[in-house]
């Protein structure tokens, strides 16, 4: 009986036990068992990789991994700094401070060492091992963890940084491609929960799955893209210039080959980054363009019918008033005509074309072209550059519009231009992405430019006719390249200084579009110089050489086979030799009042016609050129002859040089 | 009083016995029947939670194993990118003794109005002492190559000889920078570890 009374009570103590533990403290012990063998991880998916249209990769992320330290798990931070430092080669005394000041804090994420390959983490594992240690994950060390993490790099270095772009330490975009895709490429992070037995082995794994980011396909080519920094950098360098820009495009596609910026920057080093070489001025930055834009104004008569190509111009003496201000040439061409005229880039016949479109005309073609709005390409910031509208227009806008003044364009909307007239008169959407697709190559989207005629295809022929006399005989002659045709325009304008608020005639941007080969283009370069200080100043002679540059090397990787050997034929018998015709240069001199000449000093700053005064001006008033008997009449103008000539003859000497 | 013991005779006894050696008989049948059915089945569980346990820890390994190889994948491309850049190419060029030469721009041929007709002459007439080409320009032919030569009448000039092809061409130069300046090498028969890449940050 007493045994069976112990037996009953042994039975009821352990029951009573049963029940406390399996009952009270279910919740308790459940969540301590759980707890030991379940394992919560988050990792973040690998950023989205960028490639080229070659499938060559700008930007991947790989994995890396960084070991941390839990101080609330440290035993010894003084061993362990010492330990650590030895098996890294870092500063023991430092270390020794941050894991102290940790496990005073209790801190349970202290990072040691980041970007480590499984190969250094393997031989970290094997220095920090800790023999007869229980520890479920490495390195068997009290207190140290791995953390899975990833790195992105850019293996092409500065090659399409602008492009490219770049992203934070968190993996958010930052510039270019990498931030406008930021939302496509960014890895989501994924849940993994794990359970381990007693030995730290994984026996089941649930991951909840994310939709894993995209890859990204440039149009770019990596080739092209090369050889046109490489280009673009010598003579920015060479010309002691404070920037430069070079886009390439297909005329065909609308797709960006090359977009290149100087100065530049690596991705792989972000400290080296500032905010004058972070600048992707190819699409953020607007510039007057001078006389590229000629090709607006010519385009606009013709598409009009108002003028052909070989039609005769008279351009009289050179100069031109219009409303308060007097434009002039370089030289004066008397009677010639519009291939000759756009040849040596002559103001005066671009004016006296403009005046014959009309301001709503001009105003509707500009517009047309694409230009006072974004092209829409992919890459952020892009600005629209301005063309204002008619009702803001002064007296002589019209005339500086015409030679390229009184407007803001960036060097994609001309590059897109040229490429219209280079493509038949077709305007194709620039476009820099070629394709957005998953991680096993499943395309997501391909881009579908839009495309819409701007000008007839008579027009857009007798543009490329005007085009490429420029560079047989007239300011592009340095922009021939050995065995191709190319027609293209010279650019050389006094630049808008933000310091002044007015034009700067001492800065110059200089720039050079064309397109090869002239009689079946395919592809339409932009160079673009931004205050060239040493050497020549004009188009011609710094840009065109960087166009040559690129062209000769692109043109026959690209499999485009050499056209027919450049004509000799001249189409001009004027006076004066055309290869004497320097560009015509400035926009124009405010017509002083009293004494014309006092203003007119070759240093002197021509205001920004914006600046002035508002109000509506007199009409247009154009010289005309004498006849034969008719006796010369007097003009202020002529009494400013003296000093102008000064001016003109500066400049002459400058684009000889 | 003598109990009287009632003896059952013997053959009353044996049909209890038996059957009673039947219940028992069938009874422990019954029960290492059930024993042995509960016995497999928590052997079978048994052989099964740990077969499952080994699944999964297989799994794991075998999701880890892809998740390395995939890992490798990239570093091994990000290596072949950087090896394959044009800017390590041509780091790589020049520590090689490479150079790069430029390219002669070609000038094309203006005919003046006014000038009479010009002499051809070929090339290997050119190297000649005597001749003394004044203002030559160069054009090129393209169906066979040939470079001629279309010489003016105007009044001799020296002339200074210089090359006329335009290719661009990489030839081999002496070294000039010093080991203190030279480029970043590129190991020769190994790519670039993501280590070195990582260095780049």
């Amino acid at each position: 009986m007493f045994i069976v009374a112990i037996l009953v009570l042994w039975i009821g103590g352990v029951g009573a036990r049963l029940v406390y533990l399996q009952v009270e403290m279910h919740e308790e012990l459940r969540e301590k068992a759980v707890g030991q063998r379940r394992d919560v991880k988050k990792t973040k998916q690998l950023r989205g990789t960028i490639y080229d249209r070659n499938e060559r990769a700008l930007a991947i992320s790989v994995r890396v991994k960084t070991l941390f330290a839990d101080a609330t798990k440290i035993e010894d931070a003084d061993q362990t700094a010492k330990k650590l430092a030895k098996t890294l080669g870092l500063d023991e005394k430092k270390l020794r401070k941050q894991l102290k000041e940790a496990v005073s804090l209790e801190r349970k994420f202290v990072p040691i060492a980041k970007g480590l390959d499984d190969v250094e983490a393997a031989e970290i594992n094997s220095k920090l091992e800790t023999a007869g240690l229980k520890k479920a994950d490495l390195p068997r060390y009290p207190g140290l963890h791995w953390r899975d993490d990833q790195k992105r790099s850019y293996p092409n270095g500065e090659l399409a940084a602008h492009v490219v772009g770049f992203s934070n330490a968190e993996g958010v975009g930052q510039a270019g491609i990498e931030q406008s895709q930021n939302d496509g490429l960014f890895g989501a992070v994924i849940k993994k929960t794990q359970e381990r037995d007693r030995l730290g082995r994984i026996y089941d794994e649930v991951v909840a799955e994310q939709e894993a980011p995209n890859d990204v396909m440039l149009t770019i080519d990596s080739a092209i893209q090369y050889t046109a920094e490489e280009a673009l950098a010598k003579a920015v360098r060479a010309s002691n210039a404070k920037a430069g820009m070079a886009i390439v495009i297909n005329n065909r596609t609308g797709e960006v080959l090359a977009m290149a910026n100087y100065p530049t920057f690596d991705p792989n080093k972000l400290g080296g980054i500032t905010a004058d070489n972070l600048t992707n001025r190819a699409v953020q930055s607007m510039y007057s363009p001078g006389s590229v834009f000629k090709l607006i104004t010519y385009g606009a008569a013709l598409e009009k019918g108002l003028i052909k190509p070989e039609a005769r111009l008279n351009t009289g003496n050179g100069t031109v008033q219009v409303a308060n201000r007097t434009f002039r040439d370089s030289k004066a061409l008397g009677e010639t005509n519009y291939i000759k005229a756009m040849a040596v880039s002559s103001n005066v016949g671009a004016i006296r074309t403009a005046m014959r479109v009309g301001k709503e005309d001009f105003h509707a073609a500009m517009l047309n072209f694409g230009l006072g709005t974004k092209t829409g390409i992919e890459l952020p910031a892009e600005t629209a550059g301005v063309v204002r509208p008619t009702e803001r227009w002064f007296g002589d806008s019209l005339a500086s519009m015409a030679i390229g003044y009184e407007i803001g364009v960036s060097a994609l909307q001309m590059a897109t231009a040229f490429a219209t007239i280079a493509n038949d008169g077709v305007r194709i959407q620039p476009h820099i992405i070629k394709e957005i697709r998953q991680s096993d190559e499943t395309p997501v989207s391909a881009t579908r430019p839009e495309k819409h005629r701007v000008v007839s295809v008579e027009t857009a022929r007798d543009l490329r006719t005007m085009l490429r006399e420029v560079v047989i005989s007239g300011t592009g002659k340095q922009a021939q390249v050995n065995g191709y045709e190319v027609a293209g325009k010279t650019g050389t304008a006094w630049k808008f200084d933000e310091k002044l608020k007015r034009v700067n005639a001492a800065k110059y941007i200089s720039s050079f579009i064309g397109f090869a080969p002239a009689n079946d283009p395919e592809l339409t370069i932009a160079v673009v110089i931004d205050e060239p200080k040493t050497g020549g100043r004009g188009g011609g002679a710094v840009a065109a050489p960087v166009f040559r540059e690129i062209a000769e090397q692109v043109l026959p990787n690209m499999g485009i086979r050499p056209g027919q050997t450049l004509p000799v034929d001249q189409l001009y018998a004027g006076p004066v030799a055309m290869d004497e015709i320097p560009e015509s240069v400035g926009n124009g001199e405010l017509a002083p009042e009293g004494d014309p000449g006092t203003d007119a000093r070759p240093e002197a700053l021509i205001p920004d016609p914006i600046e002035r005064d508002r109000k509506a001006t007199a009409a247009v008033m154009l010289t005309r050129t004498p006849q034969k008997d008719e006796p010369r009449p007097k003009k202020k103008t002529e009494r400013a002859a003296p000093s102008n000539e000064v001016t003109r003859k500066r400049i002459e000497t400058e684009n000889r040089n | 009083m003598k109990r009287q013991i009632q003896r059952r005779p013997a053959t009353r006894r044996r049909p209890a016995v038996k059957q009673k050696r039947r219940l028992s008989f069938g009874v422990l049948a019954l029960t290492v029947a059930c024993a042995a059915i509960v016995a497999g089945g928590l052997f079978t569980v048994a052989v099964q939670h740990f077969a499952s346990m080994d699944l999964g820890m297989q799994n794991s390994q075998l999701r880890k194993q892809v998740e390395d190889l995939e890992a490798e994948k990239r570093r091994l491309l990000l290596a072949k990118e950087v090896t394959l850049s044009p800017g390590e190419i041509k780091r790589t060029a020049l520590r090689l003794g490479f150079g790069e030469v430029e390219a002669v721009p070609m000038v094309t041929a203006v005919k003046q109005a006014a000038a009479p007709e010009p002499r051809v002459e070929t090339a290997a007439q050119f190297s000649t002492a005597e001749a003394q080409p004044t203002a030559v320009k160069l054009a090129a032919k393209k169906q066979t190559g040939e470079v001629t030569r279309t010489v003016s009448a105007e009044p001799a000039r020296k002339r200074v000889a210089k090359t006329t092809t335009a290719a661009v061409s990489l030839k081999k130069e002496q070294p000039v920078q010093t080991a203190e300046s030279r480029p970043r090498r590129v190991a020769d028969s190994k790519p670039v570890s993501t280590a070195a890449v990582a260095k780049l940050r």
